[in-house]
């Protein structure tokens, strides 16, 4: 057991220079502004007054060490800055919009396990056979669509001409917030699932040749028993890791999801901050998102571990 | 020990079991005949490759079909006169664990690596019968201290890879005895163990045969191991069984070639070091086989006729001692063998 | 006896023929065959339709699809779509091909020096390969390119910035195993240069796996190209990128559904053909995975 606490909290310490680096990645970013950001912010409203005050309020009037300084010390206090576009404090835009996206991405991993779990294994089961190939296919086709489009499409059958859902917006209380984010969730899910079921198909085909696969059917249990307690349960772990690996796409899936269904999250929040240019909310959003990835694998390494036991022993 | 003298509780008949692969279609078994008589050792002897394990497998049921395909007949005292090759799924479920196990060469790849070990015993031991969670853990207890782990109630809770590879190779020994099946097939047991623990492990098999009056084919490529444990051998060569003979008589006067050079290469016999000690070349790929003899290739007494036709397993003498070879009257003879040439490798 | 193994061999010898090589090839002629009309078609849009794909035809907006000199309809200004599309098909066949080449020779060369050298160097890179792994990637292009201002040359300097880490990554895993082998300890024991060491004996192993995942990371980037004209940040509007052409069509998804539908499809079209390439290259060249 200390070994499972070891495990946890080396993992808590490896993930500081990650932190520190998301940081120092995130406070650049506003340096990559061609010339000078006051001008792109103001546009035709420029003066040099204008500008020397939004100069100060990001802190570009100061040494590039005492910027950053002053980055971190906002951060630490919870601060991301103030919204050039919004009369409001970025962090607070941020905490509004969270939970949309929050509950979008929780949604979606939901649906894309309930469709990937058994179509990966059914698949793999008849290896070869009419499923396996349609689920190849499928997610080939998958694999290459663009989700904005693939909303779109469900947005046309689902919302205009059957119109099963709403065509957009968040709804008010929890079911109505399942019941609005039914299609963007289901847009995420099946773009994130076909990595899930390639990834389970094969790890389900190299755990049906491993040795112990061979233990259990020797022992006289029945197939059943075979498969879910030997060959999936083994198999579920890569699972674990590969949606470890795959979040970061996740997010990413939901940024543009939520601006065909014009949901307010994050995503919205951040391309409206890029066509306004509020640099604040653009850096803010990068790192509330930067950071919650962090946070997820986390995680899922903890789940691994508990899981597979050899984890915290490496 | 000999076919008369003990009812078989086994009888393999002409079994073949061909694997498709990207270079073509394996014959890893081709024509395969033996009985394994109550309480008899029978060694399965070969280098790597010859299909001493798949023969263990097929009987077993456990070749994945597609791609290995099997015809020949396998019959098991007390499972009727059904052949094993044609058992459905659920018929192979309740053959397994009370009338045959296995274990396997490699205990860690052998055990479920996120399943504990008490886990893993308790579930051979319900596999057969109807148990309270309770009883199936003292039976499981009982069976580990049978197999020698020490502190049985403790290491119930761990997991595979916290066991030496001894102690996993013995908790898979467990798990085989648990339902007391009359036939245990030991695929080279010992062969990822270190060598004082192999002691062990071929001791604690022997013990378990005789206590529990199995019968057991053991698959080894090691002849030391096969003379110590078993009552007779079968020699493998490219798919085939090439001799077939009670241990003594084999490893005293063996007839085939290839049983012969497989002798001399062992590293103890150095009374006849005008020989070669090792056979040169390799066997042939499955794949692809020579016409006539497969061993003729590698035979430093191959004449045309072994290139051209191959043969039946031969009587080669007393108490069923057969060799697949036309020569195999000469094989002792001294004079029959060339002079020794150096080889390199 | 003969008659049993006759049998036994004929009936597994038909699926034998079948293998992974044979299977690979057929993948891949399949994938170039549909990439490569793609191309052809884009290139030679000209000659396929006389249609010029910014025309604007203010008396017929909204054709539909089959309508005639419109085989795939007209936008809400009239525009041929089956020219917009093969127009815009040199854009986004330019993403896929240009944003995955850059990067992959950089990441490839960052992921041979550091696995090669090891030492504080591989340190360093491998410190900012984790960092960069930990970000949504899709973010970040979308913080790089709100910084630099929205434009297609700012979408590819975003991805070169960004994308180069899994080249770098898989290669220095490869080049780690490569620099053990045999081959290798004896041509460095030979005295040759790190240079030739690299190019001659570790790159020839390591850059069949960086051609199969440049396949899929061309996928991913078409799609991320698409993304970003859909919203607004990268192709400008009114550039026929077809994820410029999805956006537009959004709002007249109910009245002609064909505007956002025939781009959309081009994009899956293009996918799927680097996909089947990279899937049969790596049944070919990796049979053994």
């Amino acid at each position: 057991m200390t070994g499972r606490f070891g495990f946890l909290g080396r993992r808590v310490l490896q993930l500081i220079p990650v932190v520190v680096g998301i940081t120092i990645l995130v406070f650049f970013l506003l340096h990559l502004v061609p010339g000078d950001p006051a001008r792109q912010i103001l546009g035709q409203h420029y003066t040099p007054k204008a500008a020397a005050e939004i100069h100060h309020k990001l802190g570009l009037d100061q040494p590039l060490w005492t910027q950053y300084r002053i980055f971190m010390d906002r951060l630490v206090h919870g601060e991301l800055g103030d919204s050039v576009y919004y009369n409001q404090s970025a962090g607070s835009l941020i905490a509004e919009r969270l939970p949309a996206t929050l509950l979008l991405i929780a949604y979606a991993g939901v649906l894309a396990a309930l469709v990937s779990i058994p179509m990966g294994i059914i698949a793999a089961l008849r290896r070869g056979g009419i499923f396996d190939q349609a689920t190849r296919i499928g997610t080939l086709i998958t694999f290459a669509m663009p989700p904005f489009w693939f909303g779109i499409i469900l947005i046309l059958f689902f919302a205009l001409k059957l119109q099963l859902f709403p065509v957009s917006g968040y709804g008010h209380g929890f079911s109505d917030h399942l019941w609005h984010l039914f299609l963007p969730a289901l847009t995420i899910a099946l773009a994130f699932s076909t990595i899930l079921t390639r990834t389970l198909r094969a790890s389900m085909l190299s755990t049906m040749r491993m040795d112990f696969v061979d233990t259990a059917r020797i022992k006289g249990i029945s197939r059943t028993t075979v498969l879910m307690r030997h060959v999936v349960r083994n198999a579920i772990v890569s699972i674990v890791v590969v949606f470890g690996i795959n979040l970061a796409f996740l997010v990413g899936s939901t940024v543009i999801v939520e601006s065909v269904f014009s949901i307010p999250g994050l995503g919205q929040l951040l391309v409206a901050a890029v066509e306004s240019r509020d640099y604040p909310v653009v850096q803010g959003t990068t790192l509330v998102l930067a950071f919650f990835v962090v946070l997820v694998n986390l995680l899922t390494d903890v789940v691994h571990a508990a899981l597979d036991p050899r984890v915290s022993y490496e | 020990m000999t076919d008369s003298a003990a009812p078989a509780v086994l009888e393999v008949e002409d079994l073949r079991t061909y694997i498709a692969t990207d270079a073509g279609v394996v014959r890893a078994v081709d024509g395969v005949s033996f009985t394994v008589g109550e309480r008899e050792i029978l060694g399965l002897v070969g280098e790597s490759g010859c299909g001493k394990s798949v023969t263990c497998r097929t009987i077993a049921g456990l070749m994945p079909s597609p791609p290995a395909r099997s015809t020949g007949s396998v019959r098991l005292a007390g499972y009727g006169e059904r052949n094993l090759l044609d058992l459905s799924t659920s018929e192979l479920q309740r053959l397994r664990g009370e009338h045959l196990s296995m274990v396997f060469q490699d205990p860690m790849s052998a055990l479920n690596p996120v399943m504990r070990v008490g886990a893993q015993i308790e579930e051979a031991v319900a596999a057969h019968e109807k148990l309270s969670g309770r009883a199936r853990r003292t039976r499981a207890i009982e069976l580990m201290e049978r197999v020698g782990i020490p502190v049985p109630e403790r290491r119930m809770r761990d997991y595979p890879h916290q066991f030496s590879g001894g102690m996993r190779q013995r908790v898979l020994i467990a798990m085989a005895i648990a339902g007391r099946p009359k036939l245990l097939l030991a695929d080279e047991p010992t062969t990822a163990l270190d060598v004082l623990i192999q002691d062990q492990i071929l001791s604690l098999l022997l013990e378990l045969q005789r206590d529990f009056g199995m019968s057991m084919i053991l698959v080894s490529h090691d002849l030391g191991v096969i003379g110590e444990m078993c009552d007779r051998v079968a020699v493998m060569y490219a798919g085939e069984i090439v001799e077939l003979s009670d241990t003594a008589t084999l490893l005293g006067g063996p007839r085939h070639p290839y049983t012969i050079s497989l002798l001399r290469s062992l590293p103890d016999v150095t009374s006849q070091s005008r020989y070669l000690r090792s056979i040169g070349g390799a066997p042939p790929a499955l794949v692809d086989l020579p016409g006539g003899c497969r061993f003729a290739p590698r035979c430093p007494l191959a004449l045309d006729r072994c290139r051209e036709w191959d043969t039946e397993l031969l009587e080669a003498g007393a108490g069923g001692h057969t060799a697949r070879c036309w020569r195999h009257e000469e094989t002792r003879r001294e004079d029959a063998w060339p002079e020794p040439s150096y080889e390199s490798a | 006896m003969l008659g049993t193994s006759g049998t036994l061999l004929e009936s597994l010898e038909r699926r034998s023929r079948t293998s992974r090589i044979g299977s690979g090839r057929i993948t891949l002629a399949i994938g170039i065959l549909i990439l490569g009309t793609m191309i052809v078609a884009s290139l030679a849009a000209p000659l396929i339709t006389s249609a010029k794909p910014d025309a604007i035809d203010p008396l017929h907006p909204l054709l539909h699809p089959l309508s005639p000199g419109h085989l795939l309809g007209t936008d809400s200004f009239g525009r041929d779509i089956l020219s917009r599309i093969l127009y815009g098909g040199r854009i986004d066949l330019l993403i896929g091909f240009g944003a995955t080449s850059v990067t992959a020779v950089i990441g490839t060369a960052i992921g041979l020096a550091s696995g090669y050298f090891g030492g504080w160097v591989d340190s360093i890179i491998m410190r900012i390969v984790d960092l960069f792994f930990a970000f949504p990637f899709f973010v970040l292009v979308i913080a790089i390119v709100a910084m630099l201002g929205p434009s297609i040359f700012n979408m590819f300097v975003a991805i070169w910035l960004t994308s180069w880490i899994s080249y770098a990554r898989i290669t220095r895993g490869h080049t780690l195993v490569a620099k053990r082998q045999e081959y290798t300890l004896a041509a460095r024991a030979l005295g040759y240069k790190n240079r030739r060491v690299m190019l001659r004996h570790i790159l020839p192993n390591v850059v069949s796996y960086v051609i199969i995942f440049a396949m899929v990371d061309a996928v991913g980037n078409i799609v991320l190209g698409s993304s970003l004209g859909f919203l607004g940040l990268g192709a400008q509007p009114p550039s026929p990128e077809w994820g410029v052409m999805i956006s537009d069509g959004q709002n007249y998804l109910l009245t002609a559904w064909w505007l956002s539908t025939f781009p959309g499809i081009a994009i899956i079209l293009v996918g799927v053909g680097f996909s089947l390439i990279g899937d049969g290259l790596a049944d070919i060249l990796r049979p053994g995975d």
